[in-house]
């Protein structure tokens, strides 16, 4: 590609590393039933990183004329005098690799039109209309090309397509909701329409019910607003190093349920995941957590060095403060639905999604959030009444150990660049905390 | 630039837009991180794209670029106008944006020392000097310092006929020392644990008196290890600076932004308990609550000539005497308050993204006690300072903060500190307990960097004044 050249020609005499990226993003937001949003935002930039072997610096470019490229590059070598000797230099993949990955690209979907966007929902939305309902989501294509390349030869590049449906059903100001995602034009609008229907025709005259400890239900949608933590402060090399980790002197032990099997898996992930990582290391397939026992952890080039691990090829542009995340996290599912699962519970409550989950304590992943979208009361096997929505404070590596069950009905989602996959969680003693009015 | 800015108006009024507008960004973003003595950030980096905004036929349209040509222009213009045709088959009513008159103006971030100007050695230097001081104790196992300067060049033309440009400047400092043993990870910040910057040049930086809070912190890191939890009951609780900055913002700020009150972003960031017909009649809170949102303030990091509307800034109430009396509003939905002209709250967060309703600055206005008074009137009490982490719901009633570090307050006296300090609330009831805000001598304005909103989401910059306040009986609890 003549841009990542033209950058290579400016960078002799240096280590170079690029991540070149260009992307289209279309989204159509609807509220109240009808289109509120709708845009298109079509970006190029490269992250270039050049080094002397000592020292270091990143600098991001947005033109490519040759004046620019030259400018970009004249202001970061006056910046590397300034760069600390790093003992961890070089970073550079010093491998002559050239690979293409296209297996996450969609020409149809690539080429969705704001008119086909209108389309997919004007139905339904005309349809809540006219049953005194309202809708809220979006519906959104994207286009991504990532290309990483480096001075010793590398060239990988990897270009992917996505499309998300949201959709939140409101009936009488009780709400209901459903999501998919998938990297191909697939998605059942019907299935997800439905099933939010459902969701907020359920969810009317909540009552109350005390704070308390009780056992859940979560639904994927709900897994995937606290899963994402133990990406970033469990399963973290970093984190583990630096000693803030569930995972300090815990690798090799079961502290989860035998239930829980934790599998970071790029190349089997249901949506789109680079299979190599921000240095064009491949990404390796890991097992995390294997029938509740804590096997393994994930690292970039930094923390296999200081932690002593293998290199599992998670890196996020080296030198970073942040350390190695999972991408592509797969909760083995289980054998039985989310109906055998709540014929089962004596006494549960039923969680569609979560909403503004955080962190308390690093070590025991103690988070905090509330219910939304759709919460219920199930006794005697049945969902029986729709509760008030509940706030949540609970450590979460004893929430993974207090898993009865997973169910069969597994579902992708992916934000800010970790995915989780996962059926839905049925938990004992998971401890609501507080109650809201609605 | 002007070439540009031209030639989008004269398309937009050739196809017969019924509004549209062009924004040109230019930013220049340089951070600096240094992380246990490792330069792990260092950037000075600048973006240069355009965003185009067209209303046609009563749908919106957006679309942008950092393609600096006229061919891509029309190109984006004819895309926005596409998307806005699609979006016009799906409405309820047409879009109809409230009248402003056009302006012809510059406006510029009023600053004493440009942040640019300072070389960066000088920069590494003190920031080195920070971490040295935060691990100067072998319990401190992280030590985090780091500088932000951004410069942002605006330009915008819309068909109404204006042609501003404005020019901001935010500059930020700010460090944390993390303590950790085999239970517990506690970590203290400075200034705040969000508030680190403001819109102002290097003078903030030097006003920070950086190096002469680092041991405290660093001290304060280490003691909590060993202090005892915060009691789990109902006391009265004592909060300023960063972590009021975020009881502020999370709920009243964001509950009073008018797109979520009708719903626009209830399928994201959610809706607000503050509906409309609650304006001038709700109590929100106590009557010596009074929470004004001002986009003229000093320093502040929403403060602006004008906002991507077009509109000009603006001081106004949100509460006033605990009562509600007013929204962030814009354009777009003015007039479903009854309001004839927008409050001038519509943003983007760069040219990618199309304006939408932000909390503006908005502070709490000073009351009348001094803050001695406050703690010698309080028998059974909790200061808690620094927000660790943050939680409300979809409507913005029941929140839970926990902070980085408490202090019990027993009969008028300030006596132990305690870890691991949460409270939780109710918003109303929350605010409506508030008896006691100090005067105007500890009025400090804080800033908010990463406020996030809309789809795809946004991250954006705003700033929330205030003095201590006391709020009576609230619920706190050690996590």
């Amino acid at each position: 590609m003549k841009i990542i050249e033209d950058i290579l020609k400016q960078a002799k005499n240096y280590d170079c590393h690029i991540i070149y990226n260009s992307y289209t993003n279309n989204l159509t937001r609807f509220g109240d039933n009808e289109i509120s949003q709708n845009v298109s935002t079509a970006d190029t930039s490269a992250n270039i990183r050049i080094s002397d072997g000592k020292r270091c610096v990143k600098f991001i470019m947005s033109k490519f004329d040759s004046k620019s490229i030259k400018q970009s590059f004249d202001k970061a070598k006056e910046k590397l005098k300034f760069a600390k000797a790093d003992p961890n230099l070089p970073f550079t993949t010093r491998t002559s690799v050239t690979f293409k990955s296209e297996k996450y690209f969609d020409k149809e979907l690539a080429s969705l039109t704001p008119k086909d966007r209108a389309a997919r929902i004007s139905e339904f939305l005309n349809r809540c209309k006219k049953t005194s309902r309202r809708a809220y989501g979006i519906i959104n294509n994207s286009e991504n090309l990532m290309i990483v390349a480096n001075s010793s030869g590398l060239l990988q590049s990897f270009r992917s397509t996505q499309i998300d449906y949201e959709l939140t059903v409101s009936k009488n100001g009780f709400y209901g909701k459903a999501a998919a995602s998938s990297y191909k034009d697939d998605i059942n609008y019907d299935l997800i329409n439905e099933r939010a229907l459902k969701k907020s025709d359920m969810a009317q005259k909540p009552v109350d019910i005390k704070p308390g400890k009780y056992t859940v239900i979560i639904e994927p949608l709900g897994v995937a607003a606290f899963f994402p933590f133990f990406g970033y402060m469990g399963f973290n090399a970093l984190a583990y190093y630096e000693n803030r980790s569930f995972a300090n002197g815990n690798i090799g032990k079961k502290i989860f349920s035998d239930k829980l099997t934790v599998i970071e898996d790029p190349y089997n992930f249901p949506l789109p995941v680079m299979p190599f990582d921000f240095e064009g290391y491949p990404r390796e397939k890991i097992s995390l957590v294997e029938n509740g026992v804590l096997k393994n952890l994930v690292t970039d080039k930094k923390t296999s060095r200081l932690c002593n691990m293998r290199y599992t090829g998670h890196s996020v542009f080296e030198p970073n403060p942040a350390g190695a995340f999972p991408v592509a996290m797969i909760i083995e599912a289980g054998k039985r639905t989310l109906d055998d699962m709540i014929k089962d519970t004596e006494r549960g409550v039923l969680v569609t999604e979560f909403h503004y989950t955080n962190p308390l304590k690093p070590k025991t992943l103690e988070i905090t959030g509330m219910t939304r979208n759709g919460t219920y009361l199930i006794e005697d096997g049945k969902i029986k009444k729709a509760v008030k929505n509940l706030r949540f404070t609970q450590n979460m590596v004893e929430a993974m150990n207090n898993i009865e069950e997973i169910g069969n009905d597994s579902e992708a989602y992916s934000d800010y660049g970790m995915g989780v996959c996962s059926g839905s969680l049925k938990i004992k003693d998971f401890n609501f905390t507080s109650t809201t009015d609605f | 630039m002007k070439s540009i800015l031209k030639k989008a108006i004269e398309i937009m009024n050739f196809k017969k837009v019924d509004f549209g507008d062009i924004r040109i960004i230019a930013e220049r973003n340089q951070n600096i991180n240094v992380k246990n003595y490792d330069i792990t950030d260092m950037r000075d980096d600048e973006t240069l794209g355009f965003g185009i905004r067209v209303l046609y036929n009563g749908g919106w349209g957006f679309a942008s670029s950092n393609i600096m040509n006229l061919k891509e222009l029309e190109k984006m213009v004819l895309l926005a106008i596409d998307i806005a045709k699609a979006s016009s088959t799906m409405r309820n009513s047409k879009v109809k944006l409230s009248y402003e008159p056009s302006y012809k103006d510059i406006w510029k971030t009023p600053v004493l020392i440009d942040p640019f100007s300072i070389g960066l050695d000088a920069k590494i230097s003190l920031l080195l000097k920070i971490n040295e001081t935060l691990l100067n104790n072998k319990i401190v196992r992280i030590a985090n310092s780091k500088m932000s300067f951004v410069k942002t060049n605006k330009y915008y033309s819309s068909t109404d006929g204006s042609d501003i440009e404005q020019i901001f400047y935010y500059t930020g400092a700010g460090y944390s020392a993390t303590s950790i043993n085999e239970m517990e990870v506690h970590t203290r910040s400075y200034p705040g644990a969000h508030a680190f910057m403001l819109s102002m040049g290097w003078e903030y930086i030097e006003s920070l008196k950086l190096l002469e809070n680092a041991e405290r912190t660093r001290e304060e890191a280490v003691a909590l290890l060993s202090a005892p939890n915060c009691p789990s009951d109902e006391r009265d609780l004592i909060i300023y600076g960063d972590q009021l900055a975020l009881q502020i913002h999370e709920s009243a700020g964001h509950a009073s932004e008018l797109d979520r009150v009708l719903g626009y972003e209830e399928s994201y960031a959610g809706s607000s308990f503050l509906t409309t017909e609650k304006l001038n009649k709700f109590r929100y809170g106590s009557e010596i609550v009074n929470l004004v949102a001002d986009t003229t303030l000093p320093g502040g990091l929403a403060t602006c000539g004008y906002d991507d509307d077009g509109v000009r800034a603006q001081r106004w109430h949100i509460v006033k005497n605990g009562i509600l009396s007013g929204y962030m509003t814009n354009r777009e939905f003015a007039h479903t308050i009854g309001d004839e002209r927008s409050r001038g709250a519509n943003r983007a967060d760069s040219y990618r993204s199309i304006p939408i309703i932000r909390i503006t600055n908005l502070s709490l206005m000073p009351g009348n006690w001094e803050y001695e008074d406050i703690i010698r009137s309080t028998k059974k009490g909790i200061i808690m300072e620094n927000n660790k982490s943050w939680s409300i719901d979809q409507k913005r009633l029941n929140f839970q903060f926990g902070c980085e570090i408490g202090w019990l307050v027993e009969n008028g006296k300030i006596t132990k500190m305690v870890k691991n300090p949460v409270y939780q609330g109710i918003t109303p009831k929350f605010w409506g307990s508030c008896d006691a805000i100090a005067n105007e001598k500890y009025w400090k304005l804080y800033g908010v960097s990463n406020c996030g909103k809309g789809q795809p989401t946004q991250l954006f910059r705003m700033s929330h004044a205030s003095s201590p306040a006391r709020f009576k009986k609230v619920k706190v609890f050690s996590r």
